[in-house]
Parts: structure tokens; C-alpha cells; sequence
């Protein structure tokens, strides 16, 4: 594989909280038109990972690039402008503002006004449960609905890869549905995906390859089919 | 009824300034998670220049309303200079550090009131009133001067409220002071709005300060005053909250002249303090604080 093919790669990267390691020396990549997904359990580094590719945790080793261009140490907002975007564990949507502002925050720092316009209304699109609520400050409306918001968010500055973090968790089975098809669906429509979960089962039904995670190290990689049927995925991830 | 009113139209000319000056320290702790207490200074350092600069203009022979203007705009210049030292060499460093800021702006109070009283000396200053005159509202007597002051505090406040409901740089101003992580997530650079956010709050501060000099006397610790009154209407408003800040401050004011009327200026701030505790012992986050 040339490194052209690869949207994201990740080398060596390590990173300590304090004196307390949380990752040692992770490496992975994201193939362009793919979905990948990081699977693992709690406290194994997942978000930690993630933190440190935005740009929100510095790592103490390793890099990072995108498209072949490092980006490694950069702030968070100088990576959105270069076309990655995360959307974060727990939302963490700006509450006590309306839909429409949280959306267009997210096309801060875009300078073609038109194509916001059109991506504005392509997320309603997306979300149509989100059009009658436009105005309605995001801190009222549902989990699933926030999850929307938070998607559409990061999608409103029109990234090339997407970041998502645990972007299931706590919702209602019939909204982590909703949520796999419309990942699926940005996928499809030219971004690159990379998703972290704790529920591996529909991690490994919505990506196309995936990376396991234990204690800050990754311990195995496989397409998604190849890890569903792993034994010892099975019995560590899959409860079966 | 005409003492109401003219006890109420005393504490909105009060509350103006206070708003100004509480809407600068919720709009620094909101981006910064700090509490500048030497927001006072910048506030005294534009008081004690239009003090100086003034009687000098109108010496020159210029007008007062231009020698005010002037002598504004030069208080108003050295306040935002300090306040971008202070941040560029300072609080820059200690976003969402609440000691270290906390140790940074006592020390400053200490460093500036006394180059401060090294530079301007100790003397007490009054500046020339500006307009003569009284406007008779529903029976209440007001001085022009405190109106037309009382109406620039209210502009600026009407200003500012709509620059952050509406502008796009308001937008980020307020998504940095709910999640800076979350806002710098979507490209908002919040290094560059924490220095915005903090040079607003400087130039509100030096507004306030200009504008209280032709109504007050001017000492080298006018600030201090200001920042007890100003932290604590900002602290009953709930930290952080912009109509916190002006519903604490028009709250403290009315207090103060309500008990100045009926009693005296001292039991006033004993008021103000025993309200305070009220206040937060039912709603510790504060009249319009989240949580």
C-alpha cells in the first residue's frame, strides 16, 4: 500500500497522563473510501487517541499525519481547517445554544459561504427530526437528537475524514440504528470514517476494517468480517 | 411616588456603571475560567488619566465636551495598552488556572496602585462637569451629566448584548465559555478569542472608568470600590453570566440607593452583604448561573 492511499496514519503514538502511560506506541492508519473502527473496552485509550489526533492531548511521542502531512502538535482549531473533525465522546454540544448555532459553529472557519448554505441544508437532509427544532437551545432536545447535532456539527465543515467518538453510547437500540446507517452514509458520500465504540457489534456492522485495542496498545487487525468471527473477539467483545 | 422614582432613577444611574464594569469580569471568567481581580486598575487607570488630561485640554481653550472626549479617549488608549501587557506577558499564561490568575491579579492591584500613586501622586482629583443642568423625569431630578453617561453605559451594554447573540465572533465568544475544547473542535481559535474576549472586558473597564471620572473623585484606588461591588453583583448573577452581571449589578445598585435614602451609605453595604448571603444560600450558582 503507498502512503497516498492512507488519509490518516497514525505512528508510534504515546502519550502518558501524569506518569501513568495510556498509550504505548500505537499504529494505525485510515485507507481512503474506508470505514475503520478502533474497538476496545473501557479505559483502554480509545478516546485517548482520538484527543491526541485533534490535536487536544499532546502525545510525548509519535506523529500524526494527514495526507501525507504531518500534524503533529498542532492546535485543535488548525486541525479542523486541514479537514479532520471529531465528533467528541459525549457530544459535548454547546447547550444553552440553538440548533442552527451549534450547526453553523461548526462552518467557523469556512470562507465559502454558498456550499455552507447547501451543507446546512443537506444536514437537515440527513436529520430531518432536526428542522422543526432549528431554534430550540440543544440542551432540551433528546439524546438521539443531540447526536444528530454533534454529527452534523462536525460534518458542517465539510471534513475529508471524520472522527467519531463512542457516537452510540447511551442511546435507545431503534437511534443506534439511525446512527449506523447514517455513518454508513457519510462513508458513501466521500469521508473518510473513523469510529471509535464500546459496542463492537455494530462498530464492526458499520466498518469496513477495525483495530483492537488493550491498555493503550493495539493487539490485533483485521477486516471487519475476519474480527467478527475471531474467537477471541467473540468472547471479549461480542458477550458471545 | 417622586421618591421612588428619584431612588430608582439614582440606583440605574449607579447600576450603569456597575454593569459596565461586572460585564467585563463574567465576559473574562466565562472564556478564561479566571477572575481578573485587577479589573479594578484598568478601571482606575482611564479615571485617573481623563482627570488629568482633561483640566489640561480645557485649559487649552478647547470646549469641555471635546476636552472630555479627548481626554477619554486617552484614558481609554493607556487602559487597553495595560490590558494587553497584562495578557500578553500574564493572564495569557494562566487560562483556566484559578490560583495562579488569583495570585497574578492580587499582585498586580498591589504593583499598579502603587505606580499609580508614584505617577499621579495622592491627591484627591475632580474633573469639571462636563454639561450643567438637571432633567426632570417623572418628578425625579437628574443631573444631564449622569443621564447622558447613564445612556452611553446602556448603549454600550445593548451593544454588546447584541454582538453576542448575532455576530459570528459573538457566537464563538460564547461557544469558547461553555466548552473551549468543544469550540476549538470546530476550527473557533480560541487563543485569539480569549485575547478578544479579555481586551473587551479591558475596554468596558475603561469605559466605566472614563465615564465615572466627571461624577466622581478620582483617587488612586477608585477601582477597588468598583471590584467589590462588581464581583459581588457578579457573583449574585451566577459567574460567567452575561444577564447575570446586569441583573446583579442594577440589584446591588438599587440596594445601595435604597438603603442610602432610608438609612446611610455604610448600612447600604451591610445590606448589600446580608442580601449577598441570602442569595446565595438559596441559589449558589448565582441568579442566572448554570450550575
Amino acid at each position: 500500500m503507498t502512503p497516498t492511499e492512507l488519509s490518516l496514519e497514525i505512528t508510534d503514538l504515546s502519550v502518558d497522563f501524569g506518569v501513568v502511560p495510556a498509550l504505548r506506541g500505537v499504529s494505525l492508519a485510515l485507507r481512503k473510501g474506508r470505514i475503520a473502527t478502533i474497538i476496545g473496552a473501557n479505559g483502554a485509550g480509545k478516546s485517548t487517541i482520538m484527543k491526541a489526533v485533534c490535536g487536544l492531548v499532546k502525545p510525548r511521542a509519535g506523529s500524526v499525519s494527514l495526507f501525507g502531512k504531518p500534524i503533529t502538535g498542532l492546535p485543535a482549531d488548525e486541525i479542523v481547517v486541514r479537514g479532520l473533525s471529531l465528533v467528541p465522546e459525549g457530544r459535548r454540544l454547546f447547550g444553552s445554544m440553538t440548533v442552527r448555532e451549534n450547526l453553523e459553529l461548526g462552518a467557523y472557519r469556512r470562507k465559502d459561504r454558498l456550499r455552507v448554505g447547501e451543507d446546512f441544508a443537506r444536514m437537515l437532509d440527513y436529520f430531518p427530526a432536526l428542522r422543526d427544532r432549528l431554534s430550540t437551545p440543544v440542551g432540551s432536545l433528546s439524546g438521539g437528537q443531540q447526536q444528530m447535532v454533534a454529527v452534523g456539527r462536525a460534518l458542517m465543515s465539510a471534513p475529508r475524514i471524520l472522527l467519531l467518538d463512542e457516537p452510540t453510547i447511551g442511546l435507545a437500540p431503534a437511534v443506534v440504528d439511525d446512527i449506523a446507517e447514517i455513518v454508513k452514509a457519510i462513508g458513501r458520500s466521500g469521508v473518510d470514517v473513523l469510529l471509535v465504540e464500546q459496542n463492537a457489534e455494530v462498530a464492526l456492522s458499520i466498518a469496513d476494517y477495525g483495530y483492537i485495542l488493550e491498555n493503550g496498545g493495539i493487539v490485533a487487525e483485521d477486516e471487519s468480517a475476519a474480527l467478527a468471527r475471531s474467537e477471541t473477539v467473540r468472547r471479549a467483545y461480542l458477550g458471545i | 411616588m417622586q421618591t421612588a422614582f428619584q431612588i430608582i432613577a439614582t440606583g440605574l444611574q449607579i447600576g450603569a456603571i456597575y454593569v459596565l464594569f461586572s460585564l467585563g469580569l463574567t465576559l473574562t471568567f466565562g472564556i478564561m475560567r479566571i477572575v481578573n481581580f485587577a479589573h479594578g486598575q484598568f478601571f482606575t487607570l482611564s479615571a485617573l488619566v481623563v482627570a488629568v488630561v482633561m483640566p489640561y485640554l480645557a485649559s487649552a481653550g478647547l470646549p469641555l465636551p471635546a476636552a472630555f472626549a479627548g481626554s477619554a479617549a486617552a484614558g481609554i488608549a493607556a487602559s487597553l495598552l495595560l490590558g494587553l501587557v497584562t495578557y500578553q506577558w500574564g493572564f495569557r499564561r494562566l487560562q483556566h488556572d484559578f490560583v495562579g490568575s488569583f495570585i497574578l491579579s492580587l499582585g498586580l492591584i498591589l504593583l499598579l496602585e502603587g505606580l499609580y500613586l508614584e505617577v499621579f501622586g495622592g491627591a484627591v482629583r475632580s474633573v469639571p462637569p462636563i454639561i450643567d443642568g438637571t432633567v426632570s423625569v417623572f418628578g425625579a431630578s437628574l443631573t444631564t451629566q449622569r443621564l447622558l453617561l447613564c445612556f452611553v453605559a446602556m448603549v454600550l451594554t445593548g451593544l454588546l448584548y447584541a454582538a453576542l447573540a448575532l455576530t459570528p465572533m459573538g457566537k464563538a465568544l460564547r461557544a469558547a465559555s461553555i466548552d473551549h475544547e468543544a469550540a476549538m473542535l470546530q476550527g473557533i481559535p480560541y487563543q485569539r478569542i480569549a485575547r478578544h474576549g479579555f481586551m473587551i472586558a479591558t475596554l468596558l473597564a475603561a469605559v466605566a472608568g472614563a465615564l465615572i471620572a466627571p461624577v466622581s473623585v478620582v483617587t488612586t484606588t477608585l477601582g477597588s470600590d468598583y471590584l467589590i461591588k462588581g464581583f459581588i453583583a457578579v457573583i449574585v448573577g451566577g459567574l460567567g453570566s452575561i444577564p447575570g452581571a446586569i441583573i446583579g449589578s442594577l440589584f446591588i445598585a438599587l440596594v445601595e440607593s435604597v438603603g442610602g435614602y432610608f438609612f446611610d451609605p455604610s448600612r447600604a453595604s451591610i445590606a448589600i452583604f446580608a442580601l449577598v448571603m441570602v442569595v446565595l444560600l438559596v441559589r449558589p450558582q448565582g441568579l442566572m448561573g448554570h450550575g
